[in-house]
């Protein structure tokens, strides 16, 4: 099929109708961006395959935008040697019709429906509702549009591969075998899942899953049915078990009545055996009672003589022990004697010269303390005296101290500056009269007259100036008058001062001062020395050390009043010495006096302990005799009814003699009892053990049974038979559906399979001749850097050789272009093919920007040569630089302020 | 002289498998046909009745199985019933003679346990061979005496097992001259389903056929001894309820659909009849016969009782349909080498190791796919 033109009207950026012609070989589309070239090519695809009344909302985006236009498209194309014309209109009024040339003129053979689906039969396209590459029919592999994928995910669409195969005669595919493939693919659709499994719900699915369920049922009822049988067992077995029982139990009961009657015949025999036996006990008794008399009598002698040889040994050693206690109380009292009149006194001594030599030695040391306190006390006293001497001088004579002298200062000090002020401020008069000797009286006075005969005048003064008259001088001001004021203030003070220190002047008062000055620093110094005189010790504590101490000598001294006197005189080295001399004998003596009465103690606790012994032997003693005293009287009681003891031996004799006599008699009875009565007893108590054992375990086992039969009554009433039968027979029959039906799907499936095999071999018969262009082209673009392409079985390439190295590239590791390029080359090799019979339409929307000027160069020549030999090409572009080479039909896509 | 019913083999609760959904009708009809043995008995005025084995299916049949039947043999009262337990219903611990149900069967009814002597009355006694397992090899009829000289009593033997005609592993041997052996008038024997007497020893057959293929099933008989030593009169009593029917007609053109049907017509009222029907019809071309064939199968599946005709009728038939060149008409070569066993050139030669029945069928699918004629 090629286009032969192409006219859309309220398309995108088409409002007004536009026409765009095309040449049978090369056309170029030339167009900025966004001129509309794409939009031209996204027309011919909705014209061929989209159905006009169509509402997808794809539709609605080609109309212009802000209006509701309806979008048209008018198309011409050749196919099978029919010129063909389509008008659609979408959206509003949605209309297809379709024309056929004939006899010089469009007759109009199909619109609506029919029309849509005859044109999508042209291009082999699916009657599908979208507008994926893949139901476009041939124009998968033919249009490279702007938004188709290179290639496609899985394989090209069926259309193409049987529009290839056209060529291969040997592999001839018709509409016929394609419908009945698709009916073999629905009937496959029916059973299998696109992998080939068992789809869900379908009929061998739905039928397995029933004979699970029935077959888990029936599993389930056999379980029952397996119990039954189980218990049925375990009641056989236990049928079994108590029937031998039983007839054991009735053996046992004939056994017990004939052991009876055994018994009771051999009744006589025992009466005679009871006899016997009480003859025997009595006899045996009347001997046992002999010889335990006899046997007393002799162990009573044996006693007697053991008590009499223990008697002698214990008073032997009561003896001993009162012995050996006087020993030690003895050595007791000799020791005692030793530390207590010699070592004591000695001691005594000793200390009592210890005593005296420190009783001397602290009364030296006592006196040479007492002494110095002594001196200390004389000291503080006289410090105190003199101390109290000076305090008395400065309270009697009036001196002025510190405060007084510095405040007299500062009088001073105030009273000069107030002088100077007043001087400075007051007002000089002075008197110059022609006549001397005038008198002048001032009142108040003035205070100072200089030399000049000038008068200060510090306030208002009148001047009388003899009898002349008054000057009255209101002079200075008020500040004046204070002057004067402070300064005959202050002058009082000081006079006040000088007056109660009963001076004149300063320097007397200076003088009284520094005198207050020397009492008190002499105050001072005293008062510094008694501070450090009774650092340690005050006034009246050393007073009461001195008493102390006094009265410590004398102690001392009535303790060594005794003392000899040659110890008075020794020095306090000497008294040292002696007393570490003494102090060493007294140690030694306390030693001896505490090993002498430790001794002492130990000799008499053994005393002590010897003397219990003593006592208690002679307690042993005092039993030993009475036990004898008894035993031989005990002894005597016995013998007064034999006499003798020979007499007792003599009846003893006699009764063992007669007691073999009688037990002969008996062991003969004996053995005739056990054989008739003791054995059956015997046999009838183990038989009746028996019997009572058994019937145990016949009740046990009834009741078990009983147990067992009710279980499976239970079982019976459940139905769990007929309710298996049922089943089962269900079960059969869906397996014979299954077989029917799993059948049905293995042979589909075999032939699904089968066809695929084939399919894919066409598939590969036919690569064969797309390799072959393909690699052709591809050395040409590649200048021989590539020379192979790979393609599989689904007309893919996987992979290129690259005869540099030798080696082959997978696709993805070619540059983007170079990929895209290749896609190029397929896509036109699959043109070339197609068109074998009539020319197809390959469109390339502009799929070539990623290609070099040199590579450019060699596509365009290829182009040019396919486009002359075999194919309608449109090419989209907006650069027609490298086509300039090729015989084409350019056609110039005007953008939108053309097409206004 | 002596007039019993000999019956057998009722099989009470019986699973039925192969008749699916009908099962359970085919057990209950054995109940009512149970309930005519009676009113046969009855009206034979029989002096007893011989039950001679495999009255249950199985020692676990369901409980209302049980009490259907105790009520049953109850209704023969005042007629003495001789029961012996077969092989299906062995006398054994936790048997169906065991449970409390079987308890409350009639008193005119003896379970005969034991291998001893019965004496029926005055002139006639009865040796039962009852059975305590499931398998055996022994015979259980070893046990009975000879007559005695003086001995004028008809003597009946009532057993269990199978006759040695057939196989030397047959379960409970029972030599074919036993009567002879041992003085019997009369073997009343149980197991095989079918009539079948030879000389003395009689197989009375099951009261209602258990499945296809059985022969001369479905009856009672009446049974005469005149004397001790006299040859038995057998009165065989058709008694069943359903019959089954096998049929495996050869269908080639509507001729011989017509013979098909007027037999079928024969077998009238269908209600009654169980069929299991098996046309052959490779040799069949007639596309009106086949219609005719669906339609009769849809009226037999509506009237009939039960019906095992599963495979379909129209069925593709292979050669008749246009294959395009190309793909399909090589897949049929390919499927067609198979099936002659050889195996195939190209990408057919995976498919070689398909077995021929699933190649078979795809070769009819894939005709029919192709427009063929069906069949």
């Amino acid at each position: 099929m090629i286009i032969e033109e192409i006219t859309i009207k309220n398309w995108k950026g088409y409002r007004e109708a536009h026409t765009f012609q095309f040449d049978e070989k090369f056309n170029l589309l030339l167009g900025r961006n966004e001129a509309g070239k794409s939009t031209i090519f996204e027309a011919f695809t909705r014209v061929l395959f989209t159905r006009h009344n169509s509402t997808a909302k794809e539709i609605f985006q080609i109309q212009p935008i802000g209006t509701s236009l309806a979008p048209e498209a008018t198309i011409i194309i050749q196919s099978d040697g029919q010129r063909y014309k389509s008008y659609k209109r979408f959206i509003k009024a949605s209309t297809s019709e379709l024309y056929r040339w004939k006899n010089d003129q469009w007759q109009r053979i199909h619109e609506g429906d029919s029309a849509d689906n005859v044109l999508r039969d042209i291009l082999k396209g699916d009657h599908k509702p979208t507008l994926k590459p893949e139901h476009r029919g041939l124009s998968q592999a033919l249009w490279y549009l702007q938004n188709d994928d290179p290639l496609p995910e899985s394989e090209w669409g069926d259309a193409i591969r049987i529009g290839l195969s056209g060529f291969i005669s040997h592999i001839a595919q018709s509409p016929e075998e394609e419908l009945i493939l698709k009916k073999l693919d629905k009937e496959f659709v029916d059973y299998f899942t696109p992998t080939g499994r068992i789809k869900k719900d379908s009929p061998p699915d739905k039928l397995e899953n029933e004979i699970k369920i029935i077959e888990a049922v029936i599993s389930s009822l056999r379980e029952g049915a397996a119990r039954v049988e189980n218990q049925r067992q375990n009641l056989e077995v236990l049928f079994e078990e108590t029937r031998g029982k039983e007839i054991e139990y009735k053996k046992g009961l004939v056994e017990i009545q004939t052991l009876e009657d055994t018994i009771a015949e051999g009744q006589e025999l025992e009466l005679k055996k009871k006899e016997k036996d009480q003859i025997l006990f009595h006899t045996l008794e009347e001997e046992k009672k002999l010889k335990s008399d006899y046997d007393t009598i002799n162990r009573r002698r044996k006693d007697i003589d053991s008590a009499q040889s223990e008697l002698e040994t214990l008073q032997g050693e009561a003896e001993r022990h009162k012995s050996d206690e006087r020993i030690e109380i003895r050595s007791a009292e000799t020791l005692k004697q030793n530390w207590k009149e010699t070592l004591t006194p000695n001691l005594q001594i000793v200390e009592e010269s210890i005593g005296f030599l420190r009783a001397i030695e602290d009364l030296k040391h006592l006196e040479k303390d007492k002494s110095q306190i002594e001196t200390k006390i004389e000291e503080i006293k006289s410090i105190i005296e003199e101390s109290r001497i000076i305090k008395s001088k400065l309270l009697e004579e009036s001196l002025p101290d510190t405060k007084d002298w510095q405040t007299l200062q500062k009088q001073r000090e105030e009273l000069n500056t107030i002088k100077a002020q007043a001087e400075i401020s007051g007002i000089w008069v002075g008197f110059d009269f022609k006549e001397g000797n005038t008198k002048i009286s001032a009142k108040p006075d003035p205070d100072n007259v200089n030399e000049d005969g000038e008068y200060l005048v510090l306030g208002p003064t009148s001047f009388t100036i003899g009898d002349y008259g008054t000057v009255t001088i209101r002079g200075g001001g008020p500040s004046l008058e204070e002057l004067q004021t402070n300064g005959d203030s202050l002058d009082k003070k000081i006079q006040k001062v000088f007056k109660k220190f009963n001076v004149e002047n300063y320097e007397e008062f200076y003088l009284l001062h520094q005198r207050r000055m020397d009492l008190e620093k002499e105050q001072t110094r005293l008062q510094k020395e008694l501070k450090k005189i009774t650092i340690d010790e005050d006034l009246d504590s050393l007073t009461q050390s001195f008493d102390t101490i006094e009265g410590n000598i004398s102690i001392k001294k009535n303790e060594c009043a005794l003392a000899p006197p040659d110890y008075h005189t020794l020095a306090p080295e000497a008294i040292g010495k002696k007393i570490k001399d003494f102090e060493k004998q007294k140690k030694a003596l306390i030693k001896d006096i505490k090993n002498e009465q430790q001794k002492e103690e130990e000799a008499r606790k053994k005393s002590s302990e010897l003397l219990e012994l003593y006592q208690s032997a002679i307690t042993q003693v005092t039993k030993l005799k009475s036990k004898h005293n008894t035993l031989q009287q005990e002894n005597s009681q016995i013998l007064k009814s034999y006499g003798t003891l020979e007499h007792l031996e003599k009846l003893l004799d006699q009764v063992a003699v007669s007691l073999k006599t009688i037990e002969a008699d008996l062991s003969s009875i004996n053995e005739e009892y056990r054989v008739r009565v003791e054995e059956p007893k015997n046999q009838l108590e183990q038989a009746e053990k028996i019997i009572d054992a058994l019937d145990k375990q016949l009740q046990d086992n009834y009741k078990k049974i009983t147990g067992i039969k009710a279980s499976m009554e239970t079982i019976f009433a459940q139905n769990l038979y007929s309710e298996m039968a049922d089943q089962e027979a269900m079960l059969e029959v869906k397996k014979k559906q299954f077989e029917r039906v799993n059948g049905q799907a293995k042979a589909i499936l075999l032939l699904k399979n089968m066809a695929e095999s084939f399919k894919e071999e066409q598939s590969t018969a036919l690569s064969g001749p797309i390799s072959e262009l393909l690699n052709g082209w591809l050395a040409i673009l590649t200048d021989d850097s590539y020379d192979e392409v790979r393609i599989n079985e689904k007309l893919i390439p996987i992979e290129v050789q690259t005869p540099r190295y030798n080696d082959v590239l997978p696709m993805e590791c070619l540059s983007f272009g170079t990929r895209e390029q290749v896609v190029v080359l397929l896509r036109l090799a699959m043109g070339v093919l197609l068109s074998k019979d009539e020319r197809s339409l390959v469109v390339i929307d502009d799929r070539l920007v990623n290609a070099d000027p040199v590579r450019m160069r060699r596509l365009c020549q290829i182009l040019d040569e396919v486009a002359t030999k075999h194919c309608q090409i449109i090419v989209a572009t907006c650069n027609d630089t490298p086509y300039i080479g090729i015989n084409m039909n350019k056609i110039p896509v005007p953008g939108v302020i053309g097409r206004e | 002289m002596v007039k019993f019913l000999h019956t057998a083999d009722w099989q009470m609760g019986m699973k039925a498998l192969h008749t699916g959904e009908k099962a359970k009708d085919v057990r209950f009809k054995r109940f009512e046909t149970a309930k005519r043995i009676v009113e046969e008995a009855k009206a034979a005025n029989v002096d007893f009745v011989l039950l001679a084995g495999d009255t249950f299916e199985d020692n676990t049949v369901d409980e209302v199985v049980v009490k259907r039947t105790v009520d049953i043999l109850n209704q023969f009262d005042p007629i003495p019933v001789y029961i012996i337990p077969g092989n299906h219903d062995p006398f054994v611990p936790g048997s169906i003679w065991d449970r409390d149900i079987w308890k409350q069967i009639g008193s005119h009814v003896s379970l005969l346990t034991e291998a001893v002597e019965y004496c029926h009355s005055d002139d006639v006694v009865i040796y039962p061979c009852p059975l305590t397992q499931k398998k055996s090899g022994l015979d259980p009829t070893l046990w009975i005496p000879k007559r005695t000289e003086e001995d004028p009593r008809i003597r009946i033997g009532l057993a269990h097992g199978s006759l040695d005609i057939i196989s030397e592993d047959a379960n409970f041997p029972i030599p074919l001259d036993r009567p002879e052996q041992s003085d019997l008038d009369y073997l009343a024997l149980g197991d095989w389903h079918s009539y079948y007497a030879v000389q003395n020893a009689v197989y009375s057959g099951t009261m209602e056929p258990t499945g296809f293929g059985e022969k001369n099933s479905g009856n009672v008989l009446i049974v005469e001894i005149k004397t001790a030593n006299s040859v038995p009169k057998i009165d065989v009593r058709r008694i069943n309820a359903l019959t089954w029917i096998d049929i495996s007609p050869d269908i080639q053109d509507s001729a011989d659909l017509a013979v098909f049907e007027s037999e079928l017509k024969k077998l009238d009222p269908l209600s009654s009849k169980l069929l299991k029907i098996t046309p052959i019809l490779e040799e069949c071309s007639d596309i009106v016969a086949f219609q005719q064939l669906e339609t009769i199968r849809s009226d037999l599946l509506e009237k009939s009782f039960f019906l095992d005709w599963d495979d379909p009728i129209i069925q593709p038939m292979v050669g008749d349909a246009h294959l395009p060149e190309g793909i399909l008409s090589r897949m049929d070569e390919v499927l067609a080498d198979i099936l002659e066993g050889k195996i195939p050139a190209g990408p057919g030669k995976e498919f070689a190791i398909c077995d021929n029945t699933t190649v078979s069928r795809a070769r009819q699918i894939l005709h029919r796919l192709a427009g063929g004629r069906l069949s």
